[in-house]
């Protein structure tokens, strides 16, 4: 692809997710583009996880939990501002990822997964017992929206989901630059040495486990971050949002989209809160649709949309040069 | 010349299996040395000493007159101790270019503000990488497959890459455990002409173990025997070739047409 080719494919991805809320103005559509926002940020820094360094994480609502929480408890008990709450969020999640990085990493495969999973249990049960903070299974209300900002002139109060969606696609485009940035840097580059051949890394001179630990480290991160965007738009959280389920939600979103790539996830986000409200019409076969859609695509297109899409551009770009 | 790695009484003992046996052995800088012996005598457990992916039960290593015993693998690796694997071990899902890029990671040190922001040394960084890389791919004749998925490459230039990840690193001592396992005739010419490379043009001091005895006699300066985990001799080829004990542990005492 060349570069005016690819320069007008992104600037016409721009125009369309800037005018997007204004085609679709019911309150019930930008709910679903926020969400799929929220999932956007969650499925990439999974992808960084499980994508890229090859460590199948089950426990990511752990870390998207942590960080709903703690902006929630900070915002309703000390009445912090949203904009001082998702950093504090995004480091809280990181500190966590990375103590708990430090401890899980040395399993791999199914064995870490299965940890990785009970560690989301655990958050959970957590979030449901420890009542004096958390207040428990009743969750969280009151968490109040952004502090209204102004931006040259123009006043943001986050009243309505448009605002939201706007510094959603805010959070999406500059998490997705950052992943950029690291997956296609050294660091991208020990890191997939690390998902292809762990022993082969070591031998090369890397500290798998230093490697292993940052990519959990920083997804754990961003989930957080995600989180403390989630309490302050939906302005209630109960432990039921960050379950096991949810962990598999996301992962089933990066593994859809392709795993190895960063468009894949959010591709994968998009689609996946989009087509379970399309499948209501479908009714009771709703719940079946969806999970003979994602079998299938686990058979035939094992690396996800994207990665499929890339895989054959390579495959086309070989066979082009063989002939000419 | 210098020895540029020594072995002291290294051993190993799985139970009561005594793998590595007080082994005594040094690699000399600038020659290429091969580790020969029957099936199950313990190279490739030397190797797994030597390069960390085991720790000795007792023994030491030194390198460049370091003692390295019981480092992990990617320390000894960054201090320039590099290995390659008997079964075929490479970066499959990737391309060959990329794979080899891999190999270079600890010789890069960007840090993450610099990557963030893209910085001027860090694009200089990464285009060093990929000058280099090409380097390396024409160096072990990869280079017109440098655009191909590594799982869909033939198997002799599998065999090819493994070494090359490992120049990748910028080794002073290269330790190749049997390249030309499943090479055909060509691929195992082309192999030699590019360890001899190694050594002439790289500088790099070769270390490998063998059973292609073509091969090792054609390209040894020295050769090592190791027999139950001791080590039975050392010296040039062709009287390590002579020697009756070396006859004995491969063929066995006396003559014996059938083995089993």
């Amino acid at each position: 692809m060349n570069k005016t080719a690819k320069l007008g494919i992104i600037s016409a991805a721009a125009v369309l997710f800037l005018i997007l809320p204004h085609l679709f103005t019911m309150d019930y559509y930008l709910h679903i583009f926020v969400m799929s926002e929220i999932y956007a940020v969650l499925a990439m820094s999974l992808a960084l996880i499980v994508g890229f360094s090859g460590q199948v994480s089950m426990g990511h609502a752990a870390f998207y939990g942590v960080g709903a929480y703690v902006s929630a408890i900070l915002s309703t008990r000390l009445g912090m501002s949203f904009w001082v709450n998702f950093w504090i969020s995004g480091l809280a999640a990181g500190l966590i990822s990375y103590l708990t990085g430090r401890l899980v990493l040395r399993l791999r495969g199914h064995v870490l997964a299965i940890t990785t999973a009970f560690f989301c249990v655990l958050v959970n049960v957590i979030m449901v017992n420890w009542i004096p903070v958390t207040n428990g299974p009743m969750g969280i209300v009151g968490i109040p929206r952004p502090t209204p900002i102004n931006l040259f002139g123009l006043k943001i109060a986050f009243e309505t989901r448009m605002h939201y969606y706007y510094l959603g696609l805010l959070f999406v485009v500059a998490s997705a630059w950052f992943l950029y940035r690291i997956t296609t840097s050294r660091l991208g580059d020990n890191l997939i040495g690390v998902r292809e051949n762990e022993e082969l890394a070591k031998s090369l001179g890397i500290d798998t486990m230093k490697n292993k630990v940052f990519a959990f480290t920083v997804g754990g991160a961003f989930a957080g971050l995600a989180g403390s965007f989630y309490a302050h738009y939906i302005l209630f959280i109960s432990p039921v949002t960050f379950t096991i389920g949810e962990s598999i939600n996301v992962l089933v979103m990066v593994i859809f989209g392709g795993m190895s790539t960063l468009l894949g996830p959010v591709f994968g986000a998009i689609l996946l809160s989009i087509l379970p409200e399309f499948l209501r019409m479908a009714g009771a076969l709703r719940l079946i649709i969806y999970g003979v859609s994602l079998i299938c695509f686990i058979i035939w297109l094992p690396q996800g949309v994207w990665g499929s899409l890339k895989n054959w551009w390579i495959n086309k770009k070989n066979s082009d040069s063989a002939a000419g | 010349m210098d020895a540029l790695l020594e072995a002291r009484s290294l051993s190993i003992h799985f139970g009561g299996l005594k793998a590595v046996e007080n082994v005594d052995l040094d690699v000399r800088e600038g020659e290429i040395m091969s580790l020969i012996g029957p099936n199950g005598a313990g190279k490739t457990t030397f190797f797994n000493l030597v390069s960390g992916f085991l720790k000795p039960t007792s023994g030491t290593v030194k390198f460049m007159g370091k003692d390295i015993t019981g480092m992990e693998p990617h320390e000894t690796a960054r201090l320039g101790l590099v290995r390659t694997f008997q079964k075929t071990n490479i970066f499959a899902d990737v391309t060959v270019a990329d794979s080899i890029r891999i190999g270079f990671g600890q010789h890069r040190h960007a840090g993450l503000i610099g990557i963030l922001g893209n910085s001027a040394s860090v694009r200089k960084e990464n285009a060093d990488v990929h000058e280099k890389a090409d380097e390396i791919m024409k160096f072990c004749a990869l280079y017109d497959w440098r655009d191909f998925l590594v799982k869909n490459i033939p198997y002799g230039k599998q065999r090819l890459l493994s070494v090359a990840l490992a120049l990748a690193t910028s080794p002073k001592l290269l330790l190749l455990d049997e390249p030309a396992t499943g090479l055909n005739p060509t691929e195992t010419k082309e192999l030699i002409d590019i360890i001899f490379n190694i050594r002439n043009k790289l500088k790099i001091t070769v270390f490998l173990i063998e059973h292609n005895m073509n091969l090792v006699v054609s390209i040894s300066d020295r050769l090592a025997v190791l027999c139950y985990g001791e080590k039975l001799t050392e010296g040039i080829p062709s009287e390590v070739a002579k020697d009756p004990r070396v006859i004995e542990a491969y063929l066995g005492r006396g003559f014996q047409p059938n083995v089993s």
